[in-house]
Formats: C-alpha cells, structure tokens, sequence
C-alpha cells in the first residue's frame, strides 16, 4: 500500500515537473490560428504540444507561443510571435481597434516594440484578437513554444 | 548553470588587460593624464555568455573603423526608448545598445555617433587599477 502511494506520488510529481518545465498539451479553440491550427472548417478545437525547453530569450519571430492572455487574467491564447524588443511594426493607422498602446510605442512613424515586449498576431488576421488591439506583450506572459499541433487524428509540425 | 559559473571565472583569470586614459568616464575612471588599467571579462564575450545589462560598463570597437576601443556605459538596450543630449528621443533598434560616458561633458559616445551593435561589444569592465604616474609616459 505504501509502495503504490510512492510511486503514485512520484508519478504526480513527475508529471508536474514535466508538464511545467518540459512539455504540456494544450486545447486550442477558435479560428484566429487558421489555417495552421484549426484549419478545417469542421474543425473546432485542437491539441498543441508546447514545449518549455526553450527560453524565452530564444523565442524568435515566427514562433507560435502560448501566453497568458493580457486581456483576460486565467485564460491564455496561442499566437506567433511577429516582432521581437527593438523592432518595428507596420500597424494600420486607422484601425479603429487600436488601444492606448499606440500612442505610448509609437516611433517615425511606426510601432515600437519595447524592452522585455513582443508582438503576437495570429495567423487569420481578419478575426484575430491579438497585439493589434492589445498592443504589445510582455516577454514573461509567455510560457511556451508551440512545436506540434494535431490535424485530426495526426501531428504537424508547426 | 555551473558550466556557465566555470566559464566565467575562467574569464576572471584569463580576462585582456586594457590600458585607457581620457576624461570621458570620470569619475568612474580617472584616467586623464595617467594611464588605467582595465580588467575585462572578454570570455563570457567569446563563448556567448556575455548577458547585457544597463549600466555595466564595457568596452566596444569605436564605430569609426579605426580598430580602437573605447569603454564607455551601457544606458539602454534594444526596445529602449532614450533622451539624448540633444533632446530627441532615440528608439534602440534590436541587436544595439547605446553608450554614454559617466562624465557627459568631455564624453563622445552615442550622443555623437548614435546607437552601437551589441556584437562590438569586447568585454565587460569589472575592476580598474590605476597606474603610478611614471607609467604615462608608455604609448
């Protein structure tokens, strides 16, 4: 009996150690990452394998990371990551979804990204919540790198 | 992690010695008519280790392709916004820094010749020795 609760608590220990250094499995809803998850039209939901070996000084642009939504504390959203702290990027000026973010981070012209900052946009920009309206984010809100995304009953690369 | 302690106290022991003299980072290094002697940690540099902070002081390739260096303070990093001297602001592009010497007035540094690449950076400045005024007349 003590042996099975050992090795049942080692297990969980394990697990967790993994999921939260390592690796994790994530479901991931919505379109905003179309066609490279949940591409289908039937499709709803997928699983992304995140990978947290990775870090987050290493990240680079075209990377699709899972971070903490900074609209909304608890939940989280999967992204890719379009430009890095001291890089620029091109936003519509009249975009009327724009945040205050825009008059902070503006630079010549463009949008500045600041120290310890990224910017994030999915893939489907037409539906895509992402920095264009949140504005840039920070560095430590990410927790992983999207390595693997299920396509059905299969695994892509991503 | 004690790989990258190993390293960097092998760079203490192997570090380049710089000989500098000027104005331009007094009081930090004061240098103006004798030399001093700067300790760099020019490994961690080598071997990628070399993580930039603000205000450590280092010392970099003059940007004017003489082949010289020059030690001067990291005030910003890539993603900074900074004021210069001439009241504009400067936005740090990815990949530079921008250096200023601790005495602003006798100081030429990025107020002059803008932001600097981080891969000029030669190492980081970690101890200055003075040396005895008998030994200016070297250079």
């Amino acid at each position: 009996m003590a042996t099975v609760l050992k090795a049942a608590a080692s297990g969980v220990l394990i697990s967790l150690v993994f999921s939260s250094r390592v690796a994790t499995l994530t479901a991931v809803e919505g379109k905003s990452m179309s066609p490279t998850i949940n591409g289908a039209s039937h499709r709803t939901i997928s699983y992304a394998v995140v990978e947290k070996l990775t870090s987050i000084s290493k990240i680079k642009r075209g990377d699709i990371v899972l971070c903490h939504d900074p609209e909304e504390h608890g939940k989280y959203i999967v992204k890719r990551v379009q430009a890095l702290q001291g890089e620029f990027v091109d936003i519509d000026p009249d975009n009327s979804e724009k945040g205050e973010y825009v008059e902070k981070f503006m630079f010549e012209g463009k949008l500045a990204v600041p120290r310890g900052n990224c910017w994030v946009e999915g893939d489907n920009k037409n539906i895509s919540i992402d920095s264009r309206k949140f504005g840039p984010v920070p560095m430590g809100f990410i927790l992983g790198r999207v390595c693997m995304v299920t396509n059905g009953f299969s695994l892509k690369l991503v | 992690m004690l790989w990258k302690l190993t390293c960097c106290a092998a760079g203490l022991v192997l570090t380049q010695c710089f000989l500098v003299r000027g104005k331009s980072m007094q009081p930090t290094i004061n240098s103006s008519t004798n030399y001093s002697l700067l300790l760099l940690n020019r490994p961690a540099v080598w071997f990628g280790l070399y993580e930039p902070c603000v205000s450590d002081v280092v010392a970099f390739s003059k940007p004017d392709n003489s082949g010289r260096a020059v030690v001067k303070r990291i005030l910003a990093l890539e993603g900074d916004f900074i004021q210069t001297h001439s009241n504009d602001i400067a936005y740090i592009k990815r990949g530079h820094f921008w250096a200023e010497g601790d005495n602003a007035k006798a100081s030429l540094d990025s107020n002059d010749y803008g932001q600097v690449p981080l891969s000029d950076i030669i190492g980081k400045c970690y101890a200055v020795i003075p040396l005895p005024t008998f030994l200016s007349s070297l250079g």
